[in-house]
């Protein structure tokens, strides 16, 4: 079957974020059988998505591939909703806050995910309980990068009994690995410092099925599979375009 | 050709909406003299008021009510501060309505969170509305109905009655308004209520469009200003005419090159502005002149 996807990106004049996740989305498509039938760029913080809206109606494709991120996920996911159009959505962006902010009217359909509340690994729960006592909501994806960063951080600085820079690279580099509350840990790739790990195929809930209004997502089935390298969902040196001075 | 026609309709709606937003802004500067740069935080405040709202009223009752709410904070405001600066230097309400702005979005932000809060369109008003292989929301209709009000309201405010008779006096010569025994203090108060209430109305709209957010008013209050300067300041049918026109040049534009929809508005303000810099309509102020 031809996948006749229309994909949106963010133009963003500071981040190449947008323009890379086309290039990648595009190149997985095509070399999977499908066909591009448009790649909209949309400036950051577009207030009314109408006018791409009224273009995809036109063009009746297979599915919607979203790029965006933030606020416009929101923005495009509840307009996309309003305008009924039945075109599956799915998207190389999917950001946890940006989800609930739409409402479960809004969204459906599969996503991918770094990390999500309802990971049932035991520090994974830790960390989700700790945080909705403090906050009074769990944790979205970025929180648990914002928490991942400090705890790799404290644990390299704990195993390397400094805080010196240097030393802390190379022992991340040496293939340390650390607890990132996923079922399989994180490790550092040496030549662009990549932290390899999984991410996960995430599915909307029936809104019946929710236990509350934050709780939006099954976890499908995570990627790489267990018998899979971790860096097989990254790109490889060639194709990577960070370069470690 | 029928897309074209296509983008050009709904272009006219999303142009109505604009005009709400911008039209607060231009009746607030025309009296007052002031560029209400908080105008953005009123509109994010009337979102967020209207969320808080709906969980305990309904959708309907929760829309009437929040406008006089803003509107009622907006007097307030202009009491205790803005009065104090109308005949100063009009740098010091820029810089005042700056503060405010800023100020508004950390408060939002430290009450609700910076995440945006989730908020539908209510079942009454959802589905839409085919018209051949035209498509229309209900939603976007009734913000068209709710906008058309609104501006007829406040036409047959300022035109025909003796509140609008003072307030177009005061436009033209406050000191005569003055100098007649007619105090100018109630109504600059009611003019700025009136200004943010319909920030509040064209924010609760947007609620069930956009993510309900501490930031969401930085965005849209600059399509407003670019809209009463395209317009001209101080000119009701022409920031009518410039929302309009708005709509459309985004539509249009994201027709044929997306990238440049959100920029098209600030180029055509470019534009006007080198030919005819009080805008489309606009008149002369005495105040900035």
């Amino acid at each position: 079957m031809i996948l006749l996807q229309y994909i949106f990106s963010q133009y963003r004049r500071l981040s190449v974020s947008g323009w890379a996740l086309a290039r990648v989305s595009t190149r997985f498509l095509t070399e999977n059988g499908g066909t591009v039938m448009a790649n909209e760029l949309v400036a950051t913080g577009t207030p009314d998505y109408s006018p791409y809206i009224l273009k995809i109606k036109a063009a009746k494709p297979d599915f919607v591939y979203i790029n965006l991120a933030g606020g416009d996920q929101t923005t495009f996911l509840k307009q996309y909703k309003e305008f009924g159009l039945e075109f599956p959505v799915s998207g190389g962006v999917m950001d946890t806050a940006g989800f609930w902010a739409a409402g479960i009217e809004s969204i459906t359909g599969y996503w991918q995910s770094l990390w999500y509340h309802g990971m049932q690994t035991e520090s994974s729960q830790a960390f989700t309980k700790a945080f909705t006592e403090k906050y009074k909501k769990p944790p979205e994806n970025q929180a648990w990068g914002d928490y991942m960063g400090v705890k790799i951080m404290a644990a390299a600085m704990e195993e390397a009994k400094t805080t010196d820079t240097a030393k802390l690279i190379t022992l991340m580099e040496s293939g340390m690995d650390f607890d990132i509350l996923k079922p399989r840990r994180g490790t550092f790739r040496k030549f662009d410092h990549s932290l390899l790990q999984e991410m996960f195929v995430v599915k909307v809930k029936d809104k019946a099925a929710m236990e509350d209004k934050w709780d939006i997502f099954e976890i499908v089935e995570a990627s790489p599979g267990n018998n899979e390298k971790l860096d097989v969902i990254q790109p490889s040196q060639e194709e990577n375009a960070c370069e470690m001075s | 050709m029928l897309i074209l026609i296509e983008q050009i309709l709904n272009g006219l709606l999303v142009g109505t909406y604009y005009t709400l937003l911008a039209l607060g802004l231009s009746i607030i500067f025309s009296l007052g003299g002031v560029v209400n740069l908080a105008h953005g935080a009123f509109y994010a405040f009337g979102a967020y008021v209207m969320v808080v709202l709906s969980e305990h009223l309904g959708f309907a009752a929760s829309f009437f009510i929040t406008p006089v709410i803003v509107g009622l904070t907006g007097i307030v405001i202009e009491q205790l501060f803005l009065r104090r600066l109308y005949n100063k230097d009009p740098i010091l309400t820029l810089l005042f309505t700056f503060g405010l702005a800023m100020s508004a979005e950390q408060a939002l932000r430290l009450t609700f969170g910076a995440s945006g809060l989730p908020f539908s369109i209510p079942e009454f008003l959802a589905g839409q509305l085919h018209i051949g292989s035209f498509l229309y929301s209900y939603y976007r209709l009734t913000i068209l109905v709710v906008t058309g009000v609104c501006i007829a309201g406040l036409w047959w405010l300022f035109n025909k009655t003796s509140f609008g008779l003072i307030v177009r006096a005061g436009v033209a010569d406050a000191e005569m308004v003055r100098a007649m025994g007619i105090s100018v203090k109630p109504i600059l108060s009611l003019v700025f209520a009136i200004g943010v209430g319909l920030a509040a109305v064209a924010g609760s709209m947007s609620a069930s469009l956009t993510g309900v957010q501490p930031a969401m008013g930085n965005d849209i209050v600059t399509a407003a200003f670019v809209i009463c300067v395209l317009g001209g300041l101080g000119s009701f049918w022409g920031v009518v005419f410039a929302g309009l026109l708005v709509g459309v040049l985004k539509g249009v534009t994201a027709l044929y090159y997306p990238p440049a929809a959100e920029g098209s508005i600030y180029a055509l303000m470019v534009l006007v502005l080198i030919f005819r810099p009080r805008g489309l309509f606009g008149v002369k102020f005495a105040k900035l002149e």
